[in-house]
């Protein structure tokens, strides 16, 4: 069966679409969580600051989760676009 | 062609057992030894505790080692099994119930050491309320159990899966999909609960009357990280299940092969970054109880946050498999 | 000697765990085979004795390692470990072979060990108190 050069490339983009998003979800994950660990323990410390602290570890997790949109748009465009 | 289908099946359900045998241990292994290293530093600290903290490392390990156990079960039918063999699909089920099993042992294997090994320190800590402290150890590495159990439903359904009416070409994929699906995203949950475990068992060693409320935060925590691994199983249940026509093309197969590999790597991180959420969470209740309501709030949306990534894989995976 | 009591203590406790699994296990046979399912009787009781001699032999290797010099430590302790999980294996390997195990009730049988010490520590100890 002669396998087409087109095709070829369709396969490869939709395995690296699934690698792209698969291993790219693997940083922000563990790094928005010890984000939230450090942030429950900040407040364990100091309850009285907890509103500030949330927004802060919110903040914390955006600019973390911004790579894992990454990997995201990376999927979508190798899916829809290559 | 060099090979007939029964040569093939054999290599893949020989290959198969090895695999799950072998990744199965390690996450056994590491837990085990976790649990003997902190039993270890007990002993040096109370050496007259010697014979409880010997009995609770045992039971922390018995129930750490059962993953393995699950592996071995899984690889002993992989190779006396003999099914019946009609196409190449079977070869490619046994082979994606192996792997499925290996990589789904290792987090719960790793992750139930955790408690299991603070459980020892706990009990020098504070002998008085040892029986409740293993209370806490079993049912903490219990829930740590789950994604080994969601691997090796998987693994047996792989096995006794009727692939006679399937088309060969994508669905080989979509088995072999399946199983690193589940496999993978067990990693990460399984690890992520030992966390929460280990350090709800430190923390009830500190504070003894704070039980009822560290118990209900590490339970919440757990079951939140192993929303990784239920997306997995998700994500092979449809792999499996769904009928794919017939195709000669190579993009169809790979799209399937990417959405399994998607799902199970996109999980690894979520659970492991839930499970770092929980623990912190569950440690600061136990030392802060008035908190533990804010607490308890931000580990929610904390996790709720990191599992976002979970997410995302999975709507790739879906698009994969239902889209492209 | 103090070393002795400790140790005469976890094996009084493996034995403890033993009897109850292999107790708990027959008590189950029993009840299966009243329903004239002997395959699944012998089953359990085929999985429970291997469990409990697995976890026997893990309490004893303990102490056998105990006191040796690193190298011997490490090879005494891979291959307690490699002889645990070959004896495993017999009970599941025989359940398939033979049509006479319910290959099922074997699996369930050898997480007797587990099983046990869970009822015990969540379900008998919280109900009837410490003992």
């Amino acid at each position: 069966m002669a396998i087409e050069g087109a095709e070829l490339v369709k396969a490869a983009a939709f395995i690296g679409a699934g690698l792209a998003m698969g291993l790219g979800a693997i940083g922000p994950g563990v790094g928005e969580g010890f984000v939230g660990g450090k942030a429950c323990e900040a407040i364990g410390r100091k309850p009285e600051e907890a509103g500030l602290l949330t927004r802060t570890m919110l903040v914390a997790q955006a600019v973390s989760e911004s790579t894992g949109i990454y990997s995201l748009v990376v999927a979508l465009l190798l899916l829809f676009v290559v | 062609m060099p090979f007939d289908i029964q040569t093939i099946v054999s290599i893949a359900s020989y290959g198969g057992a090895g695999v799950c045998m072998g990744l199965g241990a390690i996450g056994a292994a590491m837990g085990v030894g976790y649990t003997g290293g902190l039993a270890n530093q007990a002993l040096s600290q109370k050496p007259e505790a010697s014979g409880t903290i010997v009995k609770n490392m045992l039971i922390g390990q018995a129930i750490a080692e059962s993953a393995a156990i699950f592996a071995l079960v899984i690889a002993v039918l992989l190779i006396y099994l003999s099914p019946p063999v009609t196409n190449l699909l079977t070869a490619s089920a046994l082979g994606a119930a192996g792997l499925c099993m290996g990589f789904g042992a290792i987090g719960s294997g790793l992750g139930s050491g955790f408690p299991a090994g603070e459980v020892c320190l706990a009990i020098v800590r504070q002998p008085a309320i040892s029986g409740r402290l293993t209370t806490n150890m079993l049912i903490g590495s219990a829930v740590c159990q789950t994604p080994a159990i969601f691997a090796m439903v998987v693994a047996l359904m792989l096995m006794f899966l009727d692939v006679n009416n399937l088309s060969v070409n994508p669905t080989w994929a979509a088995l072999l999909g399946a199983g690193l699906s589940t496999g993978l995203a067990a990693i990460g949950s399984g690890f992520g609960g030992g966390l929460a475990g280990g350090s709800s068992v430190s923390g009830i060693a500190r504070q003894p009357e704070t039980f009822g409320k560290v118990t209900t935060i590490m339970l919440v925590g757990q079951a939140v990280s192993q929303t990784p691994a239920i997306f997995g199983l998700l994500i092979s249940f449809i792999l499996m299940f769904k009928i794919f026509p017939e195709t000669t093309s190579i993009a169809a197969p790979m799209a399937l092969l990417g959405a399994g590999l998607c799902m199970g790597f996109g999980g690894i991180g979520p659970g492991v970054g839930n499970g770092f959420t929980a623990q912190s969470a569950v440690k600061w209740v136990a030392r802060n109880v008035e908190a533990s309501g804010i607490l308890t709030r931000v580990m929610l949306v904390g996790q709720a946050v990191s599992q976002s990534t979970a997410i995302y894989a999975m709507v790739v995976s879906l698009v994969l498999i239902f889209v492209v | 000697m103090e070393t002795a009591n400790q140790k005469e203590e976890v094996s009084r406790f493996q034995g403890r765990v033993c009897f109850w699994a292999m107790t708990c296990s027959l008590g189950l046979a029993f009840i299966f085979l009243f329903f004239h399912e002997k395959a699944i009787a012998k089953g359990i009781v085929l999985g429970a004795c291997f469990s409990s001699i697995n976890f026997f032999l893990m309490g004893k290797a303990i102490y056998m390692i105990l006191g040796r010099s690193r190298a011997k430590a490490n090879a005494m302790g891979f291959m307690s470990i490699l002889l645990r999980y070959l004896i495993l294996a017999v009970p599941l390997v025989v359940g398939l072979k033979y049509a006479s195990f319910n290959f099922v009730a074997v699996v369930v049988g050898i997480f007797a060990v587990q099983i046990v010490t869970f009822v015990d520590h969540i379900i008998v100890r919280p109900t009837l108190g410490e003992r």
